[in-house]
């Protein structure tokens, strides 16, 4: 609990209109997109500049509170949840596009500005930004930036940390850093490049600096059906192999298919296929030609039932939309579900989609599978009925073990998710104790209270015995 | 220590590693200094346990890729050992369908790319002696060529590393897949670290298809002006996607233009762009949209060309740097914004005038990242015109830098290769501290005295 005398102090910085406390203002900010986890903060508050939030931190750290940064809360394992209590630092408030700077292809933005509302000022002049993860309608780059979040598009246009060239953040010990900037290669370590992806417990990023890039002339989609999950699987890793890098590989399986074509939102999607994947290519008229032909030519050779084009816009958004249907749709085949989302070789795939397929059927679940097939990033989506006593601790279970299995033939336990709490158990499977220790070193040089976010990442037994 | 102990200490560190006769150790020096033993491990364990046995002695190591890049950093404090990685150069997975490579950290880069080439694929890195760079090597100095304009550099390249520590250990990060954010990201903190975390023993990459149709577009310039603008309306249309967007766009003043001397053209701004495309059709169109733009500022001459001749001229483009190959002393990278390239160049031709300096510019245009080149019988003047530039570069701001990646013994003593520190310093040294807690791994050669 945080005393009436701190409660002051924080409202001395923020005003008692940007400061919550009362129990059902609080609960929105118990739990992230991974509801599984829930924990209440003592206190919310929203800063509106920098200045706050060094305020806030100060504070936090003189009394010794917890204290997280919070964006849109879509983060899927757990890392926004306040599993100490403490302060939840929310930026909604920080949602300005600070500058647009067309002659350097660069937009700085504070940490609540969404990747859509960037390339909206982008456009402006024919130029994009990049990273595209499912939440980006409404997810902050703040978050994005914590999780070095994904997207559709990574096969081709690479992961947040590809286009986030600078930051100016507060370090647990109040100070303001700026990291980076617009020009590149600063000397000296890459802390840039350490702090995305640090879901939040290396400090807190008050200011971003992107890149942004010129958008392709046109796209063109591709919609193959399959009668076999490794015709499909297959299908994936020929196409990387032949030279033809599309911007976009999703995959969908026969339960995910299930699951849109039983809503309101039905695509005319085959019930009886086994999978579909969709393709997109970018390039002038003729490029898209070309690339599409090859294409399709290898989903023919793998057996596809039929193959099918577009290159107008609402033939594209045709295409697309079981795709896009897909996660919203999966409530048609059961109340709720787990998804995790380990990334395997792609050359993989054919080995493990059978197995994951097998394994559902052994444990009674459905799992649908939904996912960015080019960048073997799975996300077996464990379909569950939560009345069932037990059910969803083994769901949960399952997905542990699907992300095992992946490590197992070379991959990781997170393609763009994050680790949370969620999976940080698995994280003594997948690093040595000797790469878990060093992760730690960055840990304490950035907080050594341990104040910010903590209880993420790592297990906490494993952070005791390194520390000793 | 005194010689004699350092020697026993040296000895027990070797042990029964393979070492090169004094006679040969004669021909590695870093800044001057020679090593007082040098070692080739063969494999990434027997680099681990040299490391232990250097840090239990206290023996300071400098690993050694191809040694192109041995002119970065300052001088060192000790040169006790250098580690030869060169047998470490084995292929570890490579396969075609996953657009990704593992290999040793002592593999030269060239070879690997032979291997990759066979099967339409490349590691689209390009910095100059790729003939004698290691993987290694290139990462630990962050070393990169004209097209990372398109597809990025080390750090959006590298997927996994495994790293020799100085306690021995030896450490995985990343992995072989192409999205991964389980834990965070040490990796990056290896790229440019000039050796001072780790010896990089391990390296996997991602790759990219070999573009199916690539031609050179070029066009020179009487003033500076229009080249800056034109350069500038070049960028604002050129696509940044892989297949459709140029893959290097290039400038180069009337001194470095001479890289074009076979080709016949006078001397000039040069712009210089490699252009890739889908089909032969939209090669054409995005030539003559490229002619129309630089006609429009007033190009003097402006042409295409492919094939051998387009192959040679990237050679030698990459290969301009190697300063054994051109006539200067020194080479500074200058890291800035992509709209004040035109404004560097500029300063640097009259602060070379002023101190009567032999000089050349080429510029990484669409990434902001200039080489200057310079020459003189008077370290003095040369010292006052880095700082003067470096001071220029700084007051630019957004984290704009000057680096001095290569200069003479007299020049190297009275400048700081890296320029001052930031604020964030404290946190790079906390982590070299705790990384490698003796300073045995390159002393004194990064930021800061690290």
């Amino acid at each position: 609990m945080i005393s009436d005398h701190i409660l002051k102090e924080l409202e001395s910085i923020v005003g008692i209109d940007r400061l919550l406390r009362k129990k059902e203002e609080l609960m929105v900010y118990e739990c992230d997109g991974q509801t599984f986890f829930k924990s209440m903060p003592d206190v919310v508050v929203l800063p509106t500049s920098r200045d706050e939030v060094v305020n806030i931190v100060n504070i936090c750290n003189k009394y010794n509170i917890p204290y997280l940064a919070r964006g849109a809360g879509t983060a899927l394992s757990g890392s926004a949840v306040p599993i100490r209590g403490g302060v939840v630092i929310a930026f909604a408030r920080m949602n300005s596009i600070l500058e647009v700077d067309f002659d350097n292809q660069r937009v700085v933005v504070e940490p609540y500005v969404t990747a859509p509302q960037i390339t909206a000022v982008a456009s402006e002049k024919g130029f994009f930004y990049a990273p595209d993860p499912a939440s980006y309608t409404v997810s902050s780059i703040g978050g994005n930036i914590a999780h070095n979040a994904g997207g559709n598009h990574c096969l081709k246009y690479g992961v947040t940390t590809n286009h986030v060239l600078g930051l100016e953040m507060v370090l647990p010990n109040g100070d303001v850093l700026e990291l980076g900037g617009k020009a590149l290669d600063p000397p000296g370590y890459d802390l840039v490049g350490l702090m995305v992806g640090s879901e939040g417990t290396l400090g807190i990023v008050t200011k971003a600096v992107v890149r942004i890039l010129r958008k392709p002339p046109a796209t063109a989609v591709i919609l193959a059906i399959f009668d076999s999950l490794v015709d499909a699987s297959n299908t994936v890793s020929e196409v990387i192999a032949v030279g033809k890098l599309p911007a976009v590989i999703e995959f969908m399986d026969k339960y995910a298919i299930k699951a849109v074509e039983s809503g309101v939102k039905a695509c005319g999607l085959p019930l009886d296929a086994e999978a579909i994947l969709l393709f997109e290519v970018d390039g002038f008229e003729d490029e898209l030609d070309v690339q599409s032909e090859k294409i399709i030519e290898i989903c023919k050779k793998n057996h596809a039932r039929s193959v099918e084009m577009a290159k107008d816009p609402d033939g594209m958004a045709k295409l697309m939309a079981g795709r896009k249907a897909a996660f919203g749709s999966m409530g048609n085949l059961a109340p709720s579900y787990v998804v995790d989302d380990g990334t395997i070789p792609r050359s993989k795939l054919p080995e493990v989609m059978p197995i994951i397929r097998k394994w559902g059927e052994e444990h009674g679940f459905m799992i649908a599978n939904v996912f960015h097939a080019g960048e073997g990033n799975l996300h077996p989506i464990i379909l569950y009925d939560p009345r069932v006593e037990g059910k969803e601790q083994e769901a949960l279970k399952l997905g542990l073990d699907i992300l095992k299995l992946c490590l197992d033939v070379g991959g990781t336990i997170t393609g763009e998710h994050g680790v949370g709490i969620e999976k940080a158990e698995l994280m003594p499977v997948q690093y040595s104790k000797d790469e878990l220790k060093r992760m730690l070193f960055i840990k304490e040089i950035f907080d050594p209270k341990g104040l910010c976010n903590p209880g993420k990442i790592f297990p906490e037994k494993e952070v005791k015995i390194l520390a000793s | 220590m005194s010689n004699k102990n350092s020697e026993l200490a040296i000895n027990r560190v070797i042990s029964n590693s393979e070492a090169l006769t004094s006679e040969e150790v004669e021909k590695f020096e870093v800044d001057g200094l020679k090593p007082k033993a040098v070692v080739i491990p063969k494999s990434m364990e027997e680099v681990a346990e040299i490391l232990k046995r250097a840090n239990d002695e206290g023996i300071s190591i400098i690993p050694w890729g191809g040694g192109t890049m041995m002119s970065l950093g300052n001088i060192p404090k000790r040169v006790d050992i250098i580690l030869l990685l060169k047998r470490l150069n084995k292929i570890i997975e490579y396969l075609p369908e996953e657009l990704v490579v593992t290999a040793e950290g002592g593999i030269i880069l060239d070879e690997l790319q032979k291997v990759l080439v066979n099967k339409g694929q490349f590691l689209p890195l390009d910095p100059p002696y790729s003939s004698l760079a290691t993987l290694g090597g290139v990462v630990a100095s962050n070393s990169f060529g004209p097209i990372r304009h398109l597809y990025g550099g080390v750090r959006d390249l590298l997927l996994g590393i495994k790293v020799a520590n100085s306690d021995g250990t030896l450490t995985k990060f990343g992995g072989k897949v192409v999205k991964n954010v389980a834990g965070y990201d040490i990796k990056k903190l290896y790229i440019g670290s000039i050796g001072t975390l780790g010896v990089i023993t391990q390296v996997t990459f991602k790759l990219a298809p070999l573009p199916e149709f690539e031609e050179s577009f070029l066009a020179v310039f009487n003033s500076i002006n229009d080249f800056v603008k034109a350069y500038k309306e070049v960028l604002m249309v050129s696509h940044s996607s892989i297949g459709i967007g140029p893959s290097a766009i290039e400038g180069f003043d009337p001194n470095s233009c001479e890289i074009l001397n076979s080709l016949n053209i006078s001397k000039g701004y040069l712009l210089a762009l490699k252009v890739l495309s889908i089909t032969k059709d939209s090669m054409r169109r995005r030539i003559s949209e490229l002619l129309e733009i630089v006609k429009k500022h007033d190009s003097i001459t402006a042409f295409s060309i492919n094939g051998s001749e387009h192959e040679s001229l990237w050679k030698k483009i990459q290969e301009y740097p190697n300063l054994s190959s051109n006539k200067f002393s020194i080479r500074c990278k200058i890291s800035t914004l992509i709209s004040k390239v035109g404004d560097v160049m500029d300063f640097t031709q009259k602060i070379s005038e002023k101190y009567a300096l032999q000089y050349s510019i080429t510029a990484h245009l669409g990434l902001g990242i200039l080489y200057t080149y310079f020459n003189s019988e008077n370290p003095y003047e040369l010292v006052k015109a880095i700082e003067e530039l470096r001071a220029y570069v700084l007051s630019i701001g957004s984290a704009s830098s000057l680096v001095v990646e290569c200069a003479p013994l007299s020049v190297k003593e009275k400048v700081d290769v890296w320029g001052p520190i930031r604020k964030d310093f404290f946190l790079m040294k906390a982590i070299k501290d705790r990384f490698d807690p003796k300073g045995i791994l390159n002393p004194g050669r990064f930021i800061g005295g690290i």
